[in-house]
């Protein structure tokens, strides 16, 4: 296990390596040198030929990125070539936003899941408007939702904020209460994968010996549900979990960009947009690292819960 | 013998703001402004840096407007006012200009706003190691002299009139020079001006919050407390966000973005007319556009009413050339005429066969969309098939630039002075003359125009200019757009200017 651990851990880096030789080189040729950005649209070419020679853009771009991996092995990302912020000043401030947004999307989504496919009772009733959910949240994209929800909860019924961000020392009903539609917009999507990965599976472990096992002994239905087919069942969403992290990144720039939020996808958009590749390059390696991480913790959860399954 | 321009235009301030009070004096207007209260702004905001040196993004001068003072401003005309410059001279070779400045006044860290820290921000932009997008814009000075406390000296390189303009915007803007000594590069996350707001913190991503200055120069001024700048993700949303309340100001709205909130009776629409230059563009020198018969037929053969009508519910202004109406260059030339039998007649006369194909690029952006498919529309009924190709919008003022497409659509804003516009599009060596345009005559009315400060004699100059592109036709002019700002009822004071930049520092809300 613990070897296993150490090797996937190794196996990060020349991943982390390919990918943002990948980002860069792609970045660079697609979005071009950052000098036109960064000097406004009527500079002239003598101009940005000269910012180019400044920053030294207009050296082959291997030589490019073995200078940044160099200066960010050693950990100096370098400034943010349009905000003059080091990387770590505009970055830091970023994650916790988004990993909260993730963390209770993903809670609500398997939560939800659970809930609604499980307890007999919310099975019984609730059965086809927990289909249509499911539906609405896979073929409805996040920032069509996301506009929705604001129309109806914010605009039409008054309830919630529409949009914005407040931080939590500013008091918990206020941060909570604007991270309500976030949340929701991302977990739509997870909530309709999961129910349907999640529903086959609790259906097939009904049929299985088990169950029958335990109704002739007598337990409730609820029960046997919760404490019998669920843990069966869970197995998949779990592996599915960690294979949706990468998604949901892309899931929370959108969301970000929606709602206003100062979160780690509305400022990659932002240096995307500015051509700012030290700003860009960090974000990748921290999405790359987080998504590998996740996947890591994933499958060891998986094991942790299937014994039959070791990590070896 | 030194002219006083700066009081000149100070009097002629008073008498147009006289007429224009008379002109839209209703009741609510003319209320006194009330002091106190928070303006919310709801802006989408690409906002990288608060130095006014380092700015290059749009939605940072709403802003920088508010944290600094620039050394002179600018009327909804165009016309140039004092700010921190009380008043100016002009030495009669127009190569030296004297700027007096307003005395007393500090920067928001406490220290004082002189000839010194004035000779520093030029000197500061026109250093190479800056990297400041403004030094272009700067070039012209030679060198700035201290003559005393209060009053400074730019030598130029030559007479250059459009500087003046250029010191309203953000080539104007005054930082203090300590701020940038203690903040080094972090100075655009803490901006220090002379300007009637403080800044008071930024949440990249998300808001940005400017306190009322206590200490302004201008006695009584300004009257709101705070302005907060929040970001939204588009004009949808900030229409949402102002019928709720949550928000008090959005700008940049379209004509069509508006019926949400067009028979709301808690906001009001602020229309301004004379916007962005819609305008089609090609190589003016290369095979088929060399030909003058075939640019006029397309000139004629536009109906630039119905453009206004489907695209801007009739709300744009149909334009003659690149310069819109309200400004004090304007010129009173007809814009091309409608007549698709004429264009007809033009086409048999340039030898262009009924049927030939013609590459227009479609720029992927909705109004660039709708706009190029009207375009076809009309063109392919005079007898061209135009063919529609698609490309990436971020991507398309760079091949335009790089000479790599013939054929597009092209959108300009106005700029504070003539030679602003046309002199990077239309001289031979504009730094944004992608058509290929080259006019002797052109270039020599615009090279002198440079050279006069007296704005009448330079008209005539401009004048001609555009009779001359009206011939030509490097550009097709079709509409100026149509823009709205939409607020709160209770919020007083705004005034567009057609550089499309809300200013907030004189506005004040009715509590």
């Amino acid at each position: 296990m613990l070897s296993h651990i150490t090797r996937r851990i190794l196996l990060m880096i020349p991943n982390v390596i390919a990918m943002t030789f990948l980002l860069f080189a792609t970045v660079s040729s697609f979005l071009g040198s950052p000098a036109a950005a960064m000097l406004g649209q009527e500079a002239s070419l003598e101009e940005i030929a000269a910012l180019n020679k400044q920053y030294g853009f207009d050296r082959p771009i291997i030589v490019q990125y073995l200078d940044w991996i160099a200066h960010a092995l050693r950990g100096d990302f370098g400034r943010s070539y349009t905000s003059q912020q080091s990387v770590a000043d505009a970055l830091l401030p970023t994650i916790p936003v988004t990993l909260e947004l993730s963390l209770w999307a993903i809670l609500l989504a398997v939560v939800a899941t659970v809930l609604f496919n499980s307890v007999p009772f919310a099975r019984r009733v609730v059965q086809p408007i927990t289909t249509t959910l499911a539906v609405i949240g896979i073929t409805i994209p996040n920032f069509m939702l996301g506009i929705c929800l604001i129309f109806i909860f914010a605009v039409k019924l008054r309830w919630l904020p529409t949009t914005g961000w407040v931080p939590w020392s500013a008091g918990v009903g206020a941060h909570l209460s604007h991270i309500i539609l976030p949340v929701v917009t991302l977990a739509a999507n997870y909530f309709g994968s999961f129910t349907l990965v999640y529903r086959e599976e609790y259906k097939a472990a009904y049929r299985r010996l088990f169950i029958k096992v335990a109704r002739a002994k007598g337990l409730s239905e609820t029960r046997v549900s919760l404490v019998h087919a669920l843990p069966n069942a869970i197995l998949p969403v779990v592996t599915y979990v960690g294979l949706s992290l990468g998604p949901l990144v892309g899931g929370a720039v959108v969301t970000e960009m929606v709602f206003s939020m100062p979160g780690v996808g509305r400022l990659f958009v932002g240096a995307i947009g500015a051509h700012d590749f030290p700003v860009m390059l960090a974000i990748g390696i921290l999405v790359i690292f987080g998504v590998m991480v996740a996947n890591l913790v994933s499958d060891i959860v998986y094991t942790s819960i299937n014994r039959q399954v070791s990590l070896g | 013998m030194l002219e006083k321009i700066g009081r000149g235009l100070a009097l002629g301030a008073i008498c147009c703001a006289m007429a224009l009070g008379s002109l839209s004096a209703s009741a609510e207007e003319s209320a006194t402004p009330k002091k106190g209260g928070t303006l919310t702004v709801g802006t989408q905001s690409d906002a990288q840096t608060l130095d006014p040196i380092a700015s290059v993004q749009w939605s940072e001068r709403q802003i920088l407007f508010l944290v600094f003072d620039s050394l002179v401003t600018l009327a909804p005309d165009f016309s140039i006012h004092p700010l921190l410059a009380e008043s100016w001279d002009v030495s009669p070779d127009g190569k030296r200009i004297t700027l007096h400045l307003r005395k007393g006044v500090k920067f928001h860290d406490g220290t004082d706003f002189d000839a010194d820290a004035v000779k520093w921000n030029f000197d500061h932009r026109l250093d190479p190691a800056t990297g400041s997008a403004q030094r272009k814009q700067l070039a012209v000075i030679d060198s700035v002299e201290v003559v005393d406390k209060s009053t400074v000296t730019l030598n130029l390189k030559e007479a250059f009139p459009p500087l003046m303009a250029a010191l309203a915007d953000r080539a104007g803007l005054m930082e203090s020079p300590a701020a940038a000594q203690k903040y080094g590069k972090d100075i655009g996350s803490h901006p220090v001006g002379t300007g009637p707001f403080v800044f008071k913190e930024w949440v990249r991503g998300n808001h940005v919050t400017v306190d009322r200055n206590e200490q302004y120069w201008q006695e009584g001024h300004p009257y709101l407390d705070h302005v907060v700048f929040t970001d939204i993700a588009n004009t949808t949303v900030g229409l949402q966000r102002l019928v709720t309340g949550e928000i008090d100001f959005v700008a940049e709205l379209q004509p069509r973005d508006i019926q949400l909130v067009q028979d709301n009776p808690d906001i009001k629409l602020d229309p301004i007319k004379n916007g962005q230059w819609y305008s089609l563009q090609w190589h003016w020198n290369e095979p088929p556009f060399n030909n003058a018969k075939l640019r006029q037929a397309i000139a004629y053969a536009i109906d630039r009413n119905r453009i206004n009508a489907i695209l801007w519910n009739g709300q744009a202004t149909i334009a003659n050339g690149p310069s819109a109406p309200g400004l004090w260059w304007s010129p009173s030339d007809k814009p091309y005429e409608y007549n698709p039998e004429k264009a007809k007649q033009l086409l048999a006369e340039a030898g262009i066969k009924p049927g030939t194909k013609i590459t227009l690029s479609d720029p992927s952006n909705n109004i660039l969309r709708q706009y190029d498919q009207l375009v076809k529309e009309q063109l392919d009924a005079i007898g061209l098939d135009v063919q529609l190709q698609p490309v990436d919008y971020d991507q398309y003022y760079q091949l335009t630039l790089d000479r790599k497409i013939n054929f597009v659509p092209m959108t300009w804003t106005q700029r504070a002075d003539p030679d602003g516009l046309l002199h990077i599009l239309f001289h031979s060596k504009g730094t944004a003359n992608s058509t290929g345009y080259s006019n002797p005559e052109v270039d020599k009315l615009l090279d002198q125009a440079r050279l006069i400060s007296d704005t009448a004699k330079r008209k005539e100059l401009y004048d001609q200019v555009h009779k001359i592109l009206a011939e030509d036709l490097p550009y097709v002019s079709i509409v100026f757009s149509a823009e709205y700002a939409a607020m709160g009822k209770g919020v007083q004071g705004f005034t567009w200017i057609p550089d499309l930049i809300p200013r907030f520092r004189d506005m004040w809300k009715d509590q």
